[in-house]
């Protein structure tokens, strides 16, 4: 099949036609089921803030459930698919494998996004994310998510097979760059996500047209979490990989060493899914052993990447900078770094708060005992928008504003809002991630529409702070649903009516990359201190270990003392 | 090279690694093996441990040790819905249901002493908390959980035991039907 390629005169990145198109319609579906998920946002936290409880019972939940979905599962991966094959045909120079199919994976993603969110919004269909059995949703929220499924499958394996392409034609040489190798391991683990899903999945939309008669329910559970928790690991190795990517393009930063990040990446691969054990701590049937292996990632193995990649990142940065000249003190480095520029400072705020919000508070409550203090509460939607929204969703909107012109050929509407929306919208999710679960180990309900449980005979009252801070989880949110609105916006805004930019030199054929002429083993060491190529990283990476180690065992402590149970 | 191109050596296996890196990675191995530890030694040495005894039993089989265990301790019952007050002897097995959208029944236990408290679901899962003492468990339809709860600190909480345990489930994804 003949096709042409697109040299980005701004970036000297090259696009191929067909993979361009298909990065383009991704995104734009991603960015739209965003701003349901958002407009749905707003009832959400409208109605756990407790002052104004604005919708009703049936509408809370019906709307609860839309906003999960289209959050965690369509705006995400839609955008992932954009991000593979950007870290694939783009960054290997080559053509993408079998487009067809991979059109034909996009149209499936979008009828079954599509026919999942009419069942939910039908109003039969309120069961939540995690459509936990017995409780039945429509048949079509299930074949929705089926179809989804499958489209995302398609496209994982396009991934794949454009990845066979480039090493055939031989467009690059030598191994992949690491961008596309943490792309590769968010494909891996896809492919076990989408297969799980689809092994629960299938069964319970089958029991749903009254073909099969029972799913067991913690069988369900068991399965479903494989598919549930795992979405965000393949988040975490996409959005990890955007910030490598951020790293490069903001500051030409090359990876301090690429033993250390793709050994990372390979810790991801081996143990990042046994996270799903989370969810099961406090589920009869399965044994201590097996609780203790799985939810600790072997050993926090999965853990220690985390850690690594989180100061390999901002270290690539510092070495690229003290190259440049900002060697003064420990910090120069970071002051010096374009604050202004949404780009960066969106991958970085990203970082910082995936790191200490996230990351920690996800494994305090990933201990086995540590999990009794706040299973089930609010502390665990607290939790999971430091991950989901404050890791994955700023990354995704920082590496957009890079893609306007580059991707979009579109001049960016409005650059001084720009500047301003990863600080309202990440600083406002901090707080809100903050206060949420404040609020959870005060002991809140996750997901109950009324924390008061008002109407019961006798009712349980929970301290003013409570009240208090679901009221600031409300004024946090709307906060964030500005800088959500801001970052739709400029995006959609650019795309209408931005300045159209030179796309660049046509081309029948690709330009290979050239082989790399840096020289072997260059020392990296020559502008740090101590021995150190990257002081200030290790300074930040061990305030990062104190506030880590100290909340653990503030949690032990607290743990001791309540009641025993054996 | 930069991240997003192939790397400069083809062997990026044999890569050197900075100090910082090494380093960072040795303490990072090091209190990962620490939490790994922590999880394993408080099974050992800590008082909180989730039990994982677990029965197979059915909805009549439960609700009908339920209500044995009902007919023979209720000292009194409360509310408008005469929902009863039961106070088993210690160390007996006590049972709680769950349903839309109830606990059932109110129980009393004694501070200081021992129960086996059994755990199930009618319906749909739901999840048990224990306000304020924040414990927080899960009960699936069909099986029961035991726990083994050593009362030891009841005092205020024995007050608000009864009263929260019937009245505080935790919803597993399911409207408000009220």
């Amino acid at each position: 099949m003949s096709t042409t390629y697109r040299t980005c005169p701004r970036s000297g990145l090259q696009f191929e036609a067909q993979a361009e198109r298909l990065m383009l319609v991704n995104a734009v579906a991603a960015v739209v089921f965003l701003l349901v998920g958002g407009i749905l946002a707003v009832g959400v936290v409208l109605t756990r803030w407790p002052a104004v409880h604005w919708l009703s019972a049936d509408a809370f939940y019906m709307v609860l459930t839309a906003h999960g979905i289209d959050m965690l599962i369509f705006w995400i991966i839609f955008f992932e698919m954009a991000v593979l094959y950007f870290c694939s045909s783009t960054l290997l120079r080559c053509r993408i494998a079998t487009p067809r199919m991979a059109w034909l994976g996009f149209a499936l993603m979008l009828i079954g996004a599509v026919t999942n969110n009419v069942a939910v919004f039908r109003g039969s269909s309120s069961v939540m994310m995690t459509s936990y059995v017995p409780m039945m949703a429509e048949p079509a929220f299930y074949l929705g998510l089926i179809l989804f499924a499958v489209g995302a499958l398609i496209g994982c394996f396009v991934f794949l097979g454009t990845l066979v392409v480039a090493k055939r034609e031989k467009t690059y040489q030598g191994s992949v760059p690491l961008v596309t190798f943490g792309a590769i391991t968010a494909t891996i683990i896809a492919v076990f996500t989408i297969v799980s899903g689809a092994i629960i999945l299938i069964p319970t939309f089958l029991m749903s047209v009254g073909i099969i008669k029972e799913v067991d329910p913690l069988v369900y559970r068991t399965i479903w979490w494989a598919f549930g928790h795992s979405s965000q690991q393949i988040n975490v190795a996409a959005h990890i990989s955007i910030w490598y990517a951020i790293a490069a393009i903001c500051f030409g930063a090359k990876p301090m060493s690429e033993r250390v990040s793709r050994g990372a990446f390979l810790l991801y691969i081996l143990f990042l899914q046994l996270a799903s054990a989370h969810h099961l701590l406090a589920d009869p049937g399965m044994s201590t052993e097996w609780k203790v292996v799985n939810t600790s990632y072997f050993m926090y193995f999965a853990v220690l990447a985390s850690m690594i990649h989180g100061l390999t990142i901002p270290g690539a940065i510092e070495v690229a900078q003290r190259e440049k000249g900002y060697t003064k003190g420990l910090f120069e480095w970071l002051r010096k770094a374009p604050w202004g520029n949404p780009v960066f400072s969106g991958m970085f705020i990203s970082l910082i708060g995936f790191g200490f919000l996230g990351g920690i508070s996800g494994v305090m409550m990933g201990t086995e005992q540590l999990n009794m203090l706040i299973h089930n509460t609010i502390y665990v939607p607290g939790h999971f928008h430091a991950t989901v929204v404050v890791g994955t969703t700023l990354s995704f909107m920082a590496l957009t504003y890079f893609l306007i012109p580059v991707l979009f050929k579109r001049e960016m509407i409005n650059p001084g809002l720009a500047k301003l929306q990863p600080y309202l919208f990440g600083l406002s999710m901090y707080f809100f991630c903050l206060v949420m679960m404040g609020a959870g180990t005060l002991g809140v309900s996750r997901r109950h529409w009324d924390m008061a449980m008002g109407g019961s005979p006798l009712a349980y009252e929970f301290p003013g702070a409570a009240y208090l801070m679901m009221g600031l989880v409300g004024i946090a949110g709307i906060a964030a649903i500005l800088g959500g609105a801001i970052y739709i916006y400029i995006t959609v805004g650019s795309l209408l009516w931005g300045k159209k930019l030179d796309a660049g030199v046509e081309s029948s054929a690709t330009i290979p990359l050239p082989k790399t002429p840096m020289p072997v083993s260059a020392t990296i060491q020559g502008h740090g201190s101590a021995g150190f190529a990257a002081p200030g990283t290790f300074a930040l990476a061990l305030v990062f270990l104190v506030s880590f180690v100290l909340y653990y065992f503030i949690n032990w402590k607290y743990l001791s003392q309540v009641w025993g149970l054996s | 090279m930069s991240a997003i191109l192939p790397p400069a050596e083809r062997l990026w296996w044999k890569h050197p690694l900075d100090r910082v890196e090494g380093t960072w990675i040795l303490i990072a191995f090091i209190w990962c093996m620490i939490m790994f530890a922590m999880m394993v030694g408080w099974h050992i040495y800590g008082k909180q441990n989730l039990s994982t005894e677990t029965y197979k039993t059915t909805p009549e089989l439960f609700s009908n040790k339920t209500q044995a265990m009902v007919e023979k301790y209720t000292v009194r019952k409360e509310t408008d819905k005469e929902i009863p007050v039961v106070h088993p002897p210690p160390g007996s097995d006590v049972y709680l249901i769950a349903r839309l959208w109830d606990w059932w029944p109110i129980i009393e236990l004694e501070k200081d002493k021992t129960y086996k408290l059994h755990l199930t679901s009618m319906d749909f899962n739901h999840g048990f908390s224990l306000q304020p003492v924040k414990h927080q468990h899960s009960s699936g339809a069909g099986l029961r959980a035991c726990d083994q709860s050593d009362a030891e600190s009841v005092g205020y909480f024995l007050h608000r035991l009864q009263r929260i345990l019937r009245h505080r489930p935790r919803q597993y994804g399911w409207p408000n039907l009220r």
